[in-house]
């Protein structure tokens, strides 16, 4: 009997072992995380860009969130803004984060402006951390697992001097920060989305059918009236619980490979229709692309090649 | 799987010893973040504490959503609660010509992502000013908003108010056209204060508390048919 109970754990041990070593260090293509930087770069350039029109309103010594004032609400977190007193030097920085930003969606000195761009980011968002919302988390994590990976083998300009210097990337290149990166934006976006699943459940709205409508109904956020669905509860019931149900199964369902496809095409419906009714299209865009670390790197060069394709024929 | 998935599955690159140094580290990094997920709804002690063990890094790094003095990121998208709702911040000045009250967040404004940055602003503020989250910090954001909009408007005092638009009364939003009402019709002032701009900035004098329900002027907080900002 004892000698099966070793036998068993032994057999685990090993099981596992061969797993996580197969799941984590497999080499893979970059073009994942290269697609996934290039669309992460945009939107934080676009975030980044947009509080320009408001930098001082919010950020100035004498403007809506002072630091001295505003300290306790920090959270003893680390932003080089703290250290800013005057708009000149606030605007200075500010736009040499812009280039920075930049830089990184563009894919220029990626593997440096990776990781100014994370200090760039974290900094705005601890700064004022009550102008931000969920979007922010979900973009911290992204930048964080891209600073890891070859994010500008692919789809930058890193890639396009390299080739004008004669150094073809090589196509069976393949790196095992690509997966290790991947994989945590992975594992990283299905504990989201499970979170957001159990604290949805974890208040009475979501149980009832209610929660859709509760957002519908409020007037300040939504991007379009849905309330007409009013006289159609089941509808707004139907909505409820597929979210819900959307946001229970894709943790489980995304690592099938016979149910990935669906679960990334209702994705696609599921943060919409949220965009939609909750007004926050940042978020949606950010999950969106969270969700691309799904696709696998031969589909994104397909999408990539079929694309260039097109343009050239045009 | 998504990433290595190409066929024949390439060798493994990294040495025994490097991938059980990564592995450590990959083990210890999820194990924070699961902390912190989990921690999101009704936390443990036992998750309180081990979110304060892996506090610094995971602050730092923004990756817990977990409230430190307000929920800023609300990944339950709503239960109904006071506080899940729309906020409106306005400033009504005393003793000038145009006494036009400085409003936040001010509407329309473009592009919309701006719109919600003063929304989660005044949200947040509104959360905190109506006390849901104790009484240390309720003011913080009352008092830099009134000092910069008595600034704005070039007056020495004036009032604050803090409003929850729609603020729903639970027990009895038994139906949908009942919720849709309340959404348009019901204006909770959660907060009121008196501010005086004093040499070292303002002070504010907080009236009671208030949760009177009043209705709204017609049309003013309306839900238009149609596009309608966030």
């Amino acid at each position: 009997m004892m000698r099966h109970v070793t036998d068993y754990f032994s057999r685990l041990s090993q099981g596992f072992g061969e797993g996580w070593t197969r799941f984590w260090f497999t080499p893979g293509d970059p073009a994942t995380v290269s697609a996934i930087r290039l669309l992460a770069g945009v939107l934080l350039v676009y975030m980044h860009a947009t509080l320009m029109l408001d930098l001082e309103a919010f950020f100035a010594a004498d403007g809506l969130l002072p630091v001295g004032e505003i300290a306790i609400l920090e959270a003893n977190t680390f932003s080089y803004l703290n250290f800013l007193v005057s708009p000149a030097e606030l605007w200075i920085v500010h736009l040499l984060g812009l280039a920075v930003l930049i830089a990184f969606a563009a894919g220029l000195y990626t593997r440096f402006t990776g990781v100014l761009s994370l200090v760039v980011f974290l900094s705005t968002v601890h700064r004022a951390p009550m102008i931000t919302g969920r979007t922010e988390v979900v973009l911290a994590m992204l930048l964080l697992y891209l600073c890891l990976a070859p994010c500008g083998r692919r789809f930058s300009l890193d890639a396009w001097l390299a080739s004008r210097k004669g150094k073809r990337p090589d196509k069976a290149e393949l790196f095992t920060t690509a997966t290790i990166s991947t994989r945590l934006i992975q594992i990283h976006l299905c504990l989201l989305v499970l979170m957001m699943a159990f604290s949805q459940l974890s208040g009475e709205t979501w149980w009832s059918g209610d929660g859709i409508w509760f957002l519908i109904t409020r007037p300040q956020s939504r991007l379009i009236d849905l309330t007409g669905l009013e006289s159609s509860p089941f509808v707004v019931d139907f909505l409820s619980h597929l979210l819900i149900g959307f946001e229970l199964l894709f943790p489980i369902l995304i690592w099938s490979k016979l149910f990935r496809p669906l679960m990334l095409a209702l994705g696609v419906f599921i943060w919409s229709l949220l965009a939609l009714i909750t007004g926050d299209l940042t978020f949606t865009a950010a999950m969106l692309i969270a969700s691309l670390a799904f696709v696998g790197p031969e589909t994104v060069l397909d999408v990539a090649r079929s694309r260039r394709t097109r343009v050239a024929t045009a | 799987m998504a990433v290595p998935e190409s066929d024949p599955t390439p060798p493994i690159a990294w040495s025994a010893e490097t991938r059980t140094w990564v592995s450590l580290l990959l083990f210890a990094h999820l194990f924070a973040v699961g902390v912190a997920i989990t921690t999101y709804t009704r936390p443990s002690n036992l998750q309180r504490q081990l979110h304060g063990v892996f506090q610094p890094y995971l602050r730092n790094l923004h990756l817990t959503a977990l409230p430190n003095s307000y929920p800023y990121a609300r990944f339950h998208l709503g239960h109904a609660g006071e506080t899940d709702v729309d906020f409106r911040v306005e400033v009504i000045p005393r003793g000038v010509d145009d006494p036009k009250a400085f409003e936040l967040p001010a509407t329309p404004m473009q592009p919309l992502v701006r719109l919600r940055r003063y929304q989660a602003l005044a949200n947040a503020t509104g959360t905190l000013g109506s006390g849901e989250l104790g009484d240390a910090v309720p003011s913080i954001l009352p008092r830099t908003i009134a000092a910069y909009a008595l600034r704005q408007l070039g007056a020495q005092g004036g009032e604050i108010r803090i409003q929850a638009l729609g603020a729903p009364d639970f027990d009895q939003l038994n139906n949908l056209t009942t919720i849709e009402r309340a959404s348009r019709e019901t204006v909770n002032n959660v907060y009121e204060a008196q501010a005086i701009v004093v040499p070292t900035g303002v002070e504010l004098l907080r009236k009671a508390t208030t949760l009177e329900i009043a209705p709204i002027e017609a049309g003013r907080n309306a839900a238009p048919a149609g596009a309608k900002q966030p």
